[in-house]
């Protein structure tokens, strides 16, 4: 494993302590419930799989797109991302990007805000269910003031949503609106066009 | 490189062009394409390291968003590269994402585990690379390339290399052919040039010159050389043909003088080894190489090799003789003489002694002048040793003759002065030697009587009919005294073919003075004496024989001993004789001869056998007078034994009844007092008083009172009671004295008694009888109460004893088994009697079956008074105890207990202990 080390990735390392803090934490206080805590355990680490790469997925997206000209103020204006409503990733969003920049540009996490606070963000990501508080109207708007959305249901896409998540053969892809991200002026590298779906393919 | 000296100039010049030009062309191909081949590898590894970067960004999407197909897409671009034969794309965890194989068909030789950089493996070049993406390390590619196109490449590059090589070779060869002529052919023709002259011996030829060179000096020096040899070759040849001729003449003459000496020095070497003289031979100048023969080799016991050692000789000489042969040294030294000789001894190595005549010699060599010596040694050992051994024989020889006891007269006949005679020969005969030769000397001293037998054999040994002969014969010294000899004389021829007349004379005198006396002994002896063979003849018996037995000695000599001998002795004496011939040195026993007037004589023989002579010598002596004397004295002592018993019993009788008579008398008066009284007596009267008072016994109180006599009664009573009682008084005086006088009586007997236990007659008689008798005393009561009688007679010794006493104690003890019998009341009543005997005593018992003895009883039984029986007054046993003591013997009793039966055994001497009393 050492030479793996080499390439660890710095945004995985924090998992195994978490992992590891919780397990110790539920073997000290929960004796009793241990059995229900295991299997509850083995459902977040489900969920918790599928957030982990998905916040993987986000920070890569922000390699190979390019916000309209003059979408960022200054050369290191860090890039905002932020989660609509309840927070799905825990903490793993925020340790995706934690110490990372991409083209000189740092991170900052927004979690838990509302449709209000939605001006000035970089990247939005739209967790299931809550495209519901998104109007059409209001994700325009977003695109066009230079607004990456991302979202996880089909929903979403059918709003506009420039980057859909979906799970094909158990495997977390994604969908890509070109015609509107084109639109409003966001350009994407050719290998990224060609992993993501088409927008209309429903399998 | 040495093979390049041993080869021919000319291929030498030609291999070193060769290979120089060879040799530079190798390093300068091997440069080129160590270059090459590090170029190449660079410029593989630049391609390979840019294909991957290429890749790793074309995947870099893939990576990220987790599309391995999509990535493989991408890797399927490197088909069109020709050498790249696999790919493979790792995630960042190092775990596998891609892969490309150019063959599908094949296995690729996949790496097991990730190692960043490059490496030529064996047929690949490998190469892991991180995928960068954006600042981060989003993968790892590794690439597989195939070396094989670069090892054909290489291969084609030898191939080209070593074509060039061979041509340049092969050109370079052709020139250095053709140009190395200008130096090898002018040494080659100096060569060819000197080979001629060494071959030819013509030193006329010259070398041609052909160039200016050092090879041309090289060559005029060479023809130079050749010319002075030509002219030295001339001088040579004519001083040779000179001194040839000279030597041919001298070696002719040589030849004849060498035979010569070879001849001589062969003769000389052969007398030299083969002469039985030790010869040495040597300069008297040089010490060293004196020469030595072998006899000198064998006679001095030094070998060849010794004779280095300095006085080798002077070691092994005996050292008596080391001195005299010195001296003779001093005198060669000092000039006095040139030559001795000395009679020497050598001691080998092994003790041998050898005798030698050693002779030295000094004398100059006749050819050199040279002192010369020469010594010689003759081994005398033999003769040496044959003398000694004479004069050691002659020594022995004459001791014995001096000593010896035998008369020894020694003469060759018809020699004058040859007469010998040792000193037991002039004893002998009384003659001194000068006597002896004169003529009828040993007529004048023979006994007339043995002269003429004498003269009549010595002419017989003189005319040869016979060449000895032997008698007896006697001397007769002209001193007085008789001699007696026994004589030899012989003639015999000596070795040396002399004839010798010798006389042996032993002095037999005190021999014959033995055997007469001896003689005389046996003819006059009282004694039978003999001689008797093992085989039971007579051989020798003397006058007596004759005389005692009445035989004539051809008749004793013609039947074996045993014929004469009584018939009930001959199984003793031949007995005797078997154990005389066989075990016994001596013996001596009686036995009885038959006369020839058929009386038997008691003789008495003593023998002493001869085993080495088979002989017994005998004495026999007639004791049949002895045996007769002794019988009567037998005879007359019982006789006298019978009469002073019987004398003495009357004696004893006479005393005792003169003693008890005595007494008698007494008593006889006491008797006559107390009848007197008794007659006298009053007593009387009381009848009467009673006579009275009977008849008077119905009115006896009127009686009494009234009658006048009655009245007087009591009076009359009174005064006889006095009366009586006075008598009473005198009787029991008279009876004390008379109890006395018969214990005097008493004591008379006993006195007898114990005297005739002292003086107790011991007579000798057989046990058995002794028993019998005792036994026939009970017989009657035995019968009467079916008492069965058994005799246990283990042995019948004779015992001498006092027969009363022992029968006294055994009718007791018989009378005492037969009650025992009685009293068990049993039907199978036994008394048994048995005699034993061992260490001079004998035991006589008597076993009942009876009641038996108590174990207490057992100790009381002998006790005065201690009886069982109802009737029984316990004297018997004992005073049988008592008489047991007095023959010096014992009885005990011996019994298991009541009801288990009793043994008396009755033990005494067979002989009593003081025999005199």
């Amino acid at each position: 494993m050492r030479n793996l080390m080499e390439y660890g990735t710095p945004h995985h390392s924090g998992r195994v302590p978490l992992l590891r803090r919780r397990l110790t934490l539920l073997v000290l206080v929960l004796l009793l419930f241990s059995q229900v805590v295991a299997i509850a355990s083995e459902a977040d680490d489900e969920v918790s799989r599928e957030y982990q790469i998905k916040a993987a997925f986000i920070y890569n997206f922000t390699k190979f797109v390019t916000w309209p000209q003059g979408h960022f103020k200054s050369e290191n204006e860090p890039i905002i991302i932020a989660v609509l409503g309840s927070n799905p990733f825990g903490p793993e969003l925020a340790d995706a990007v934690r110490n990372r920049e991409v083209r000189g540009r740092r991170f900052t996490v927004k979690t838990g805000i509302s449709a209000d606070e939605l001006l000035g963000v970089d990247l939005l990501f739209v967790p299931s269910g809550k495209e519901s508080i998104l109007p059409m109207e209001t994700l325009q708007m977003l695109h066009m003031s230079g607004t990456l959305t991302v979202g996880e249901s089909p929903g979403f896409s059918e709003k506009g949503g420039i980057i859909v998540f979906t799970l094909r053969d158990e495997k977390v892809r994604f969908k890509l609106d070109w015609d509107s991200a084109q639109a409003t002026g966001f350009q994407f590298s050719a290998q990224f066009i060609q992993l993501a779906l088409p927008i209309a393919d429903e399998n | 490189m040495d093979f390049l000296y041993s080869i021919p100039i000319k291929r030498k010049l030609i291999f070193i062009c060769v290979f120089t030009s060879g040799i530079v062309l190798l390093l300068a191909c091997a440069a080129f394409f160590t270059y090459e081949q590090f170029t190449f590898r660079q410029t593989m590894r630049r391609d390979l390291e840019t294909t991957a970067r290429m890749l790793g960004l074309n995947s870099a999407a893939a990576l990220a968003f987790d599309d391995p197909l999509s990535a493989e897409r991408t890797l399927q671009a490197l088909e069109a590269h020709p050498n790249v034969m696999a790919a493979r794309i790792y995630d960042p965890e190092g775990q596998h994402f891609a892969s490309y194989q150019k063959d599908p068909g094949t296995d690729a030789h996949w790496p097991s585990r990730i190692v960043p950089g490059y490496r030529f493996t064996e047929d690949h070049l490998e190469l892991f690379h991180s995928i960068e993406f954006m600042g981060d390390t989003i993968g790892i590619i590794y690439l597989q390339y195939d070396l094989q196109p670069m090892y054909a490449r290489v291969a084609r590059y030898a191939e080209i290399a070593l074509g060039v090589l061979f041509a340049s070779v092969l050109i370079a060869f052709l020139i250095a052919s053709r140009l190395q002529r200008v130096i090898s052919e002018p040494l080659l023709q100096l060569a060819e040039t000197a080979a001629r002259v060494g071959a030819e011996k013509d030193y006329s030829l010259r070398a041609p010159r052909r160039s200016e060179d050092e090879l041309g000096l090289l060559v005029d020096r060479f023809n130079e050389m050749l010319a002075q040899i030509q002219q030295r070759d001339a001088n040579l040849q004519n001083a040779r043909a000179e001194l040839e001729k000279r030597v041919e003449e001298r070696t002719a003459d040589l030849k004849v003088a060498r035979l010569e000496a070879e001849r001589e020095k062969a003769l000389f070497k052969f007398i030299f080894d083969s002469v039985p003289v030790g010869i040495s031979w040597r300069d008297a100048s040089k010490e060293a190489f004196p020469i030595y023969n072998a006899a000198h080799e064998r006679i001095t016991g030094v070998t060849m090799t010794e004779t280095t050692n300095k006085n080798v000789f002077g070691h092994v000489t005996h050292p008596e003789d080391f001195k005299r042969q010195q001296e003779f040294h001093q005198q060669i030294n000092c000039g006095e003489i040139d030559h001795f000789s000395l009679e020497k001894r050598y001691i080998h190595a092994d003790g041998k002694v050898v005798w030698v005549v050693f002779s030295y010699h000094l004398f100059p060599d006749p050819g050199t002048g040279a002192n010369q010596i020469v010594t010689t040694l003759v081994d005398i050992t033999d003769l040496k040793q044959a003398h000694e051994e004479a004069v050691r024989e002659h020594a022995r020889f004459k001791f014995i003759f001096e000593s010896v006891p035998v008369g020894i007269s020694w003469a060759i006949p018809g020699q004058e002065g040859t007469y010998l005679s040792n000193p037991a020969h002039r004893r002998i005969t009384g003659l001194q030697p000068e006597e002896a030769a004169t003529p009828g000397a040993f007529e004048a001293i023979t006994h007339p009587e043995d002269f003429k037998q004498e003269t009549a054999l010595s002419k017989k040994l003189e005319a040869g009919q016979i060449d000895r002969f032997s008698l007896e014969k006697r001397y007769r010294h002209p001193d007085g005294p008789l001699v007696w000899v026994s004589m030899t004389r012989r003639v015999f021829l000596d070795p040396s073919g002399f004839r010798q007349d010798v006389v042996t004379l032993v002095d037999i005198t005190d021999r014959k003075r033995t055997t007469d006396e001896l003689d005389r002994i046996f003819t006059l002896s009282q004694d039978m004496i003999c001689t008797v063979g093992f085989d039971g003849f007579f051989k020798r018996i003397n006058p007596a024989f004759e005389n005692i037995l009445g035989y004539a000695k051809e008749e004793l000599l013609a039947r074996p001993v045993i014929d004469f001998i009584d018939p009930a002795d001959r199984d003793d004496f031949l007995q005797d004789q078997e154990r005389l011939a066989t075990s016994l040195l001596s013996a001596s026993f009686e036995n009885r001869y038959i006369c020839r007037d058929e009386t038997t004589r008691w003789v008495q023989w003593k023998v002493v056998s001869v085993e080495s002579e088979k002989l017994f010598y005998c004495v026999i002596r007639d004791v049949s007078k002895q045996k007769e004397d002794a019988a009567e004295l037998e005879e007359m002592h019982k006789r006298l034994i019978d009469a002073s018993r019987q004398a003495g019993m009357a004696e004893v009788a006479t005393g005792v009844l003169h003693n008890v008579g005595n007494v008698l008398n007494s008593i006889n008066v006491s008797a006559t007092v107390i009848s007197d009284k008794v007659r006298g007596a009053k007593a009387g009267n009381i009848g009467r008083v009673s006579q009275l008072l009977s008849e008077h016994k119905s009115d006896l109180g009127n009686f009494i009172t009234r009658d006048e006599r009655g009245r007087q009664i009591p009076g009359y009573l009174s005064a006889l009671a006095d009366l009586v009682s006075t008598e009473n008084g005198e009787i029991l005086r008279e009876l004390d004295q008379m109890g006395r006088n018969l214990d005097h009586i008493k004591d008379i007997v006993a006195m007898q008694q114990s005297y005739a236990k002292r003086s107790g007659y011991a007579e000798t008689l057989s046990v058995a009888d002794l028993f019998e008798d005792a036994l026939r005393m009970n017989a009657g009561a035995l019968a009467r109460h079916d008492v069965n009688l058994v005799r246990d007679f283990q042995a019948r010794p004779v015992v001498t004893v006092e027969k009363h006493k022992v029968l006294q104690i055994l009718v007791n003890i018989i009378r005492n088994a037969k009650y025992a019998c009685d009293a068990s009341g049993r039907a199978d009543k036994t008394i048994t009697a048995r005699i034993t005997a061992n260490h001079g005593r004998v035991q006589m018992s008597i076993i009942d079956n009876g009641i038996g003895i108590e174990q207490k009883n057992l100790s009381r039984i002998f006790n005065h008074g201690f009886t069982t029986r109802k009737d029984g007054h316990g004297f018997g046993l004992h005073s049988g105890a008592l008489s047991a003591t007095e023959i010096d013997g014992s009885l005990e009793a011996f019994s298991e207990g009541k009801g288990k039966g009793s043994t008396f055994v009755l033990d005494f001497p067979l002989q009593p202990e003081r025999p005199d009393k």
